[in-house]
C-alpha cells in the first residue's frame, strides 16, 4: 500500500471526497471494494491490487474535480518545467514516461494530470503502470527489477526502481505538450503541431470537461497558445536519438 | 433551399488562422480549415445554401464543377455535428 500511495498527495485524494475504497486481506488474497458502486474485486497479485486501486482513485478524482482540469495524460518535469504527454491507451504514454524518468526527468504522473487555473501542473503520482506484456520493453531501464510488482493486467513500476525521483513541486510550469504514437518498427519523427491540430488532440484527452465552465475549452486553447506542441512517433526506445532526453530538457529550459 | 446559422452554444477559437469549434452539447471538437472554414464563415443565417455555393464558385471558378457537391457535403457535416442550425 505504501508503494501504491507514496506519490499521491493527500489533498488530491481528498478531492474525491465522499468516495470510500477499502482494501482487505493479505498478499495473494487481496479484496478491493469500491463502496460508491458496491463492487468488490478479489485480486491475487500486488500488481493487480495497485492497478485497480489507483485506477479507482483516478476515476473518482476525474469524476468529481470541478476546479481543476483533468487530462488523460502523463507528465514529467525538469527544473520545475513539465512536459505533458496526452494520449489514449496504447499510444506508449507509460513506456515513454518510464524512459524519460530513467533519463533524468522527475516523475509527475503516468495517467492523470491536474491543471489549475494558473496552468500549474501536477498529477496523480501512482507507480508507473506497464501492461503485463510490456515489461520486457522497459527491462533495460530498470536498476532494481525485483522492485517491480507484477500483475496479470499491469506491472507497477516504482520510480525508485528506475533510479528516478518524483517531482517535489505540485506547481510545475507547462513547458511542452508531447503527443506520442508508438508503433512497432516505425522510425523516429518529431514535428511541431499547429495550434488547431494540438487543440483537437488535447480536447480528446480532457476527461472532466463536463464539470467545468465552458467545458474547459478556452483554458485548453490558452494553454496551447502558451506552450509548444509536438507529435512524437517512435518504434521503440532504440529508435529515439541518443541526445533526445537532453534536447527535450533544452527545449523546455527556456520556459 | 436551406439557410444555416451557427449554433450559438458552440465555442469558437481562432488558432493562428485555423478555427477550432467546440460543441458542448456533444463534447465534439471540429477543426475548420480551408473550404470548411470558408463555408462556416458564410453561414450567417441570411444566405441560402445555393447563395453560398455561388459565392464559393465565384471565388474558385476553376473548381466550379465540384464545388456544389463539396459545399453541400461540408454543410451536411457541420449540421450533423451540431455546429450549424437551420433557419426556419
Amino acid at each position: 500500500m505504501q508503494i501504491a500511495l507514496a506519490g499521491l498527495r493527500p489533498e488530491k485524494v481528498h478531492r474525491a471526497q465522499g468516495v470510500k475504497l477499502t482494501v482487505s486481506g493479505n498478499a495473494g488474497e487481496w479484496r478491493l471494494k469500491d463502496h460508491s458502486s458496491d463492487v468488490s474485486r478479489k485480486l491475487s497479485t500486488d500488481g493487480d491490487l495497485i492497478y485497480h486501486l489507483t485506477d479507482r482513485i483516478v476515476f473518482h478524482i476525474a469524476d468529481k474535480a470541478e476546479e481543476q482540469h483533468c487530462l488523460h495524460a502523463a507528465a514529467v518535469a525538469h527544473d520545475g518545467v513539465a512536459i505533458l504527454i496526452p494520449a489514449n491507451s496504447g499510444a506508449g504514454k507509460s513506456s515513454l514516461t518510464t524512459w524519460l524518468v530513467a533519463n533524468g526527468f522527475d516523475y509527475i504522473t503516468d495517467e492523470l494530470i491536474l491543471m489549475g487555473q494558473a496552468e500549474q501542473i501536477d498529477g496523480l503520482g501512482r507507480p508507473i503502470q506497464i501492461k503485463a506484456n510490456g515489461i520486457e520493453a522497459i527491462s533495460g531501464l530498470l536498476r532494481e527489477p525485483d522492485a517491480v510488482l507484477k500483475g496479470s493486467l499491469a506491472n507497477a513500476v516504482p520510480i525508485s526502481s528506475l533510479g528516478g525521483s518524483v517531482a517535489s513541486s505540485a506547481e510545475n510550469k507547462a513547458g511542452m505538450i508531447l503527443f506520442p504514437q508508438y508503433r512497432l518498427g516505425i522510425g523516429f519523427s518529431f514535428e511541431q503541431l499547429s495550434g488547431a491540430e494540438a487543440g483537437m488532440m488535447l480536447m480528446a484527452n480532457h476527461v472532466n470537461a463536463r464539470n467545468l465552465e465552458g467545458h474547459g475549452f478556452r483554458a485548453m486553447m490558452k494553454l496551447i497558445r502558451n506552450t509548444p506542441c509536438y507529435r512524437l512517433e517512435y518504434g521503440g526506445f532504440n529508435s529515439l536519438p541518443e541526445n533526445f532526453a537532453a534536447s527535450l530538457k533544452e527545449k523546455i529550459s527556456s520556459k | 433551399m436551406t439557410t444555416y446559422k451557427p449554433n450559438p452554444n458552440c465555442l469558437l477559437e481562432d488558432m493562428d488562422g485555423e478555427l477550432l469549434l467546440y460543441n458542448p452539447e456533444s463534447a465534439v471538437t471540429l477543426h475548420l480549415n480551408g473550404p470548411s472554414m470558408i463555408v462556416w464563415q458564410l453561414c450567417d443565417g441570411e444566405r441560402t445554401d445555393q447563395q453560398i455555393i455561388e459565392m464559393v464558385k465565384e471565388a474558385y471558378p476553376q473548381q466550379a464543377e465540384q464545388i456544389s457537391g463539396d459545399v453541400a457535403t461540408v454543410l451536411a457535416d457541420l449540421h450533423s455535428q451540431g455546429a450549424l442550425e437551420t433557419v426556419a
